[in-house]
């Protein structure tokens, strides 16, 4: 207690431990909804999938997208990515006859390509990630659009995917439902843990703080900088690729809008898990929540019977608000160390 | 306009009915006379422009954009389908204003933003371009001096809709609405509205760019429970997710769903007893037949008066399988 500015003691343990704003977000407004529409289901086993499998979609991506930007790049391309990935793997599973294999291989392949166009147009020109990948979002949409356009023969989405992989175990893998949850959920909460893990404990992780914080110094200590770079904006194109997949397999059928927003959605749960925009700082856990508070809001206000139109402005006020309690809390834990 | 030479369009029965029907209708006969319509002289060389904030991609313009490409060969002038890279009716007023700049002889124009779009179309038609106003915007006809309007009543596809939803014995519908705030789809919510009964109508506003949020927030309001009844306003987008979403709650007994407009989806969901019905505004002759009207005008002068209606009609399970073709290629 010698300045004002230093916080109470328990605040200090907090330093390490960024994800606490997010978890208590998460439950404040899960709180919230279960007080206000406790009683319409949103409580129930299917209310709480119902969010989930939101969540569990947008954490998926959001995964990769952390590491990417506690690397210090964005990735504009991830909802266009998310649409072409969709359109790459159902075409020619349902129009060619391929085994659903072979076509979520020939999306990740094609994933891993645009990823890598990304990752080399960065590093080469030394151009802000930003610009370069928004570049990427326009090009890619288009390129999907006109394809699927030109390909069916003038219409913009695939269907028929249900009958075109029945009983196929990839399907279920993807698709199916464990313990009424859908299997995306249980995707999700594995690759958070095994990001966390690697983040957190392997070199690999080191090196994505290190090209995030100073890559100059992270350069200097032998950190390969541009590979960790190039590998996470690949990683990045093929989360959007396996969402897109589930997407499909759920939903029965590819369209070429389907994607839009996405990557302000998964920067939106990083931000809200304590990602830093300017890169060398964020947890995976803290984004994992970040998109858990996403999917909470973006369903539960359906549950409210409220005018769905405040949605947005709804979800721009806890934004902002996770935002300025996350830089409170470091502050003070910052001062206080 | 490469796009749209480029597009691998088959010829269709269809299309080819409908110009020989309009051809039959707008000659004002149907003596054994008539015969295959004059490409040569005054319409050759003709040039049209279609102004619209559709979405690229979007599978309802697509439609429309097939139609125009149709028309395109078919009446044997040159069409240019421009469309605004977002749903943004400032980019559409620009799109407009480029045309006036270039004096096509012809301007279609879609017109789901009356207020933002009225006056750019009154300054195109006091240049003296012959405008026709396509899929939306039928009281912008009076207040523009447009030459007519091609496309639906949408409080009257809201009002049939509902009375065909109230016959069904339904007594309370979410309108799932993809674009709150715009007249043309408002409009639908208030003709189901007055059909079914005042505040018997839940406005629920959906998201088309997320299919797997579209279908769960459809979850979250069967379960919050109150409606028997949906109304999907968009086919493949909100119909689909709609469909998907009343099955995977087990209200299939409960809850009676329909949808304005077609997709592949949907009208498998129809075959299939999922959807009660598709209400069809045809869109195909939204891009078709103002090109038609445009050249016939060039030509010889003369149109139809005011409004060419191209829907509701409806597709139930009765005529599902011979519409599902078709929409594959974009055409219903």
């Amino acid at each position: 207690m010698t300045t004002p500015a230093i916080g109470p003691d328990w605040l200090r343990g907090l330093r390490r431990r960024p994800e606490v704003t997010p978890v208590a977000g998460a439950f404040a407004v899960w709180l919230f909804f279960a007080l206000i529409a406790g009683g319409t289901g949103f409580l129930t086993t299917q209310g709480t999938a119902n969010y989930l499998e939101v969540a569990a979609q947008l954490g998926i991506i959001t995964i990769a997208v952390t590491l990417l930007m506690i690397a210090g790049e964005f990735d504009l391309s991830v909802g266009s990515m998310l649409g072409a990935a969709g359109v790459l793997m159902a075409y020619p599973v349902v129009e060619l006859g391929w085994p659903l294999w072979a076509g979520m291989g020939f999306a990740f392949a094609g994933a891993s390509l645009v990823g890598l166009i990304n990752g080399l147009l960065v590093i080469r020109t030394a151009l802000p990630s930003f610009i370069v990948t928004l570049a990427s979002l326009f090009i890619l949409r288009g390129v999907t659009i006109a394809f699927t356009h030109d390909v069916t023969g003038g219409a913009t989405q695939v269907g028929g995917v249900d009958e075109a992989t029945a009983g196929s175990f990839l399907r279920s893998a993807l698709a199916g439902e464990l313990l009424g949850l859908p299997a995306a959920v249980f995707w999700w909460i594995a690759m958070t843990l095994v990001a966390s893990v690697v983040l957190a404990k392997s070199r690999f992780g080191n090196w994505v703080y290190g090209a995030g914080g100073d890559a100059d110094a992270a350069s200097k200590l032998g950190v390969p900088v541009a590979r960790v770079k190039v590998i996470l904006f690949v990683l990045t194109a093929l989360s959007a690729t396996l969402v897109a997949t589930i997407g499909v397999l759920v939903n029965g059928a590819a369209d070429v809008q389907q994607g839009q927003l996405k990557e302000f959605q998964a920067i939106t749960a990083a931000v809200i898990g304590g990602t830093l925009l300017t890169g060398g700082y964020g947890t995976v856990i803290g984004g994992a929540f970040g998109a858990l508070i996403f999917g909470m809001v973006s369903q539960g206000i359906f549950f409210t019977g409220a005018d769905a139109d405040w949605f947005q402005a709804f979800l721009g006020a806890m934004l902002l608000s996770a935002v300025l309690v996350n830089r409170y809390v470091t502050r003070h834990a910052q001062a206080a160390s | 306009m490469r796009t749209l030479k480029a597009k691998r369009l088959r010829v269709t029965a269809v299309s080819l009915a409908l110009a020989a029907a309009f051809a039959a209708v707008a000659c004002g006969g149907d003596d054994k006379t008539q015969s295959a319509p004059d490409t040569g002289s005054s319409r050759a060389g003709m040039h049209i422009e279609f102004a619209f904030a559709g979405v690229p991609g979007d599978p309802y313009y697509t439609v429309i954009k097939n139609g125009a490409a149709q028309a395109e060969k078919d009446m044997g002038v040159d069409v240019e389908f421009k469309e605004t890279a977002q749903y943004d009716f400032q980019e559409q007023v620009r799109l407009i204003k480029a045309a006036i700049a270039r004096k096509p002889d012809g301007l279609v124009v879609s017109e789901e933003s009356p207020e933002v779009l009225d006056g750019p179309v009154k300054d195109a038609v006091d240049a003296g371009i012959p405008v026709i106003i396509a899929a939306a915007g039928e009281d912008s006809v009076a207040k523009t001096g447009a030459l007519g309007f091609v496309g639906q009543n949408e409080f009257e596809v809201g009002f049939k809709a509902g009375l065909q939803l109230k016959a069904a014995g339904v007594k309370r519908v979410a309108c799932l609405n993809p674009a709150v705030g715009t007249p043309n789809l408002d409009s639908r919510c208030e003709g189901l509205e007055k059909a079914i009964g005042t505040g018997n109508v839940d406005v629920i506003a959906i998201d088309q760019t997320d299919r797997t949020a579209a279908k769960n927030r459809v979850k979250a309001i069967l379960q919050r429970g109150g409606v028997d009844g949906i109304l999907a306003l968009a086919a493949a987008t909100v119909a689909e997710p709609a469909v998907a979403a009343v099955e995977e709650s087990g209200k299939q007994d409960e809850v009676t769903v329909a949808t304005i407009d077609l997709s592949p989806g949907v009208l498998s969901a129809v075959r299939d007893g999922k959807l009660l019905f598709a209400s069809d505004q045809q869109q195909f002759l939204a891009g078709y037949l103002p090109v038609v009207l445009l050249a016939l005008q060039h030509q010889y002068g003369i149109r139809p008066p005011s409004f060419v209606p191209t829907g509701p009609s409806y597709v139930t399970k009765a005529n599902a399988a011979e519409v599902i073709e078709l929409s594959k290629r974009g055409i219903r």
